[in-house]
């Protein structure tokens, strides 16, 4: 049962376990949320949650985990335990790509460490935009320029 | 962000962490509107009035952290008394249905309208926070989850940002 968003029904049956989005595309109520899953578990989270259930996994560069994810989501694709059109995958736009000639390219990182020829749903993460900083240099770029910022600080 | 969709690189467009304000300027000038908009959302901080904004232009909302300061206490932006898990009155309907208070909270979330992403590394709790799709709770119930709001916002950049890295990027007053 698709609970009516343009509605605004608050709709109080059991279930509800998609929402039904402007596009016509229904999205799962409950995902996987990926932020500070340690890398080393995410691979494994990944894919004994989509094990047991989950349809919905919830990503974004900024945590520095996509490629692990991918390798989970790749096992459960392999597996058939489900088929990509029966699951939900999120990622977000990083505040250091933010102009157009960067997002595409973020886009396309974030496809590749996936693993996927599409996402279902790609959020800009943050209303910040913050200076580019290239791949090579430093991903995900998290929240300052200086790459040796940090390290002065935790000395 | 457009093109990705014309493109077939992605179905969906949205934002994450965006205000109504935001949300208004946007709506002005995109050719695609945003499909979802991602922000906390937990009984502490049920942001009501974005909510039925969001219903009002047919933007889904999807609430991150929807267990509330469990995710921050750990990062030191929360104390152990700020968790959901502790509120005596999610625990007495948690009780009454033989549910366990992270349940109530997720079920309250869904049945306001919202969906959610949840974080977990531990197998029993993924289970648990997937089992919220066998149980109703009552209008009643939802009053009092509705209540519990204290404008409480555990991930603000305004904040950790200063305090993890020394820069300060602010969204809401």
């Amino acid at each position: 049962m698709l609970a009516s968003i343009a509605k605004g029904t608050k709709a109080v049956e059991k279930g509800m376990t998609h929402l039904a989005l402007a596009s016509g595309d229904a999205m799962p109520c409950i995902g996987l949320g990926c932020w500070k899953i340690p890398k080393n578990d995410c691979a494994n989270v990944v894919y004994e949650a989509i094990k047991m259930g989950y349809r919905c996994i919830d990503e974004a560069s900024d945590y520095g985990n996509e490629i692990e994810c991918g390798l989970g989501i790749q096992k459960a694709l392999t597996e058939s335990v489900v088929k990509r059109e029966d699951l939900w995958v999120t990622s977000k736009l990083w505040n250091t790509y933010h102009r157009k000639e960067h997002v595409k390219a973020a886009c396309l990182k974030t496809l590749k460490d996936l693993g996927l020829e599409y996402l279902d749903l790609f959020l800009i993460h943050f209303p910040i935009a913050l200076k580019y900083v290239p791949v090579d240099i430093r991903y995900p770029p998290e929240w300052f320029y200086d790459p040796n910022a940090k390290d002065k600080r935790m000395e | 962000m457009e093109q990705l969709v014309s493109e077939g690189l992605v179905r969906n467009i949205g934002v994450a962490n965006f205000n109504i304000v935001l949300l208004r300027d946007l709506l002005t000038y995109a050719k695609i509107k945003p499909s979802v908009l991602q922000v906390e959302l937990h009984p502490y901080n049920s942001q009501e009035k974005l909510l039925q904004f969001c219903r009002q232009k047919g933007i889904a909302v999807t609430g991150f952290s929807p267990l509330g300061a469990s995710s921050y206490v750990e990062l030191g932006g929360a104390k152990q008394e700020d968790l959901l898990i502790e509120n005596e009155k999610i625990k007495a309907i948690a009780l009454k249905h033989q549910k366990s208070s992270a349940q109530v909270a997720l079920r309250w979330g869904i049945q306001r309208g919202t969906s959610l992403v949840v974080k977990s590394i531990k197998k029993e709790r993924l289970k648990e926070n997937l089992e919220v799709f066998d149980f109703n709770l009552t209008q009643e119930e939802m009053k009092v989850l509705d209540t519990l709001n204290q404008n409480r916002r555990f991930n603000d950049p305004g904040v950790f940002c200063q305090s993890a890295f020394n820069t300060f990027f602010p969204i809401y007053e």
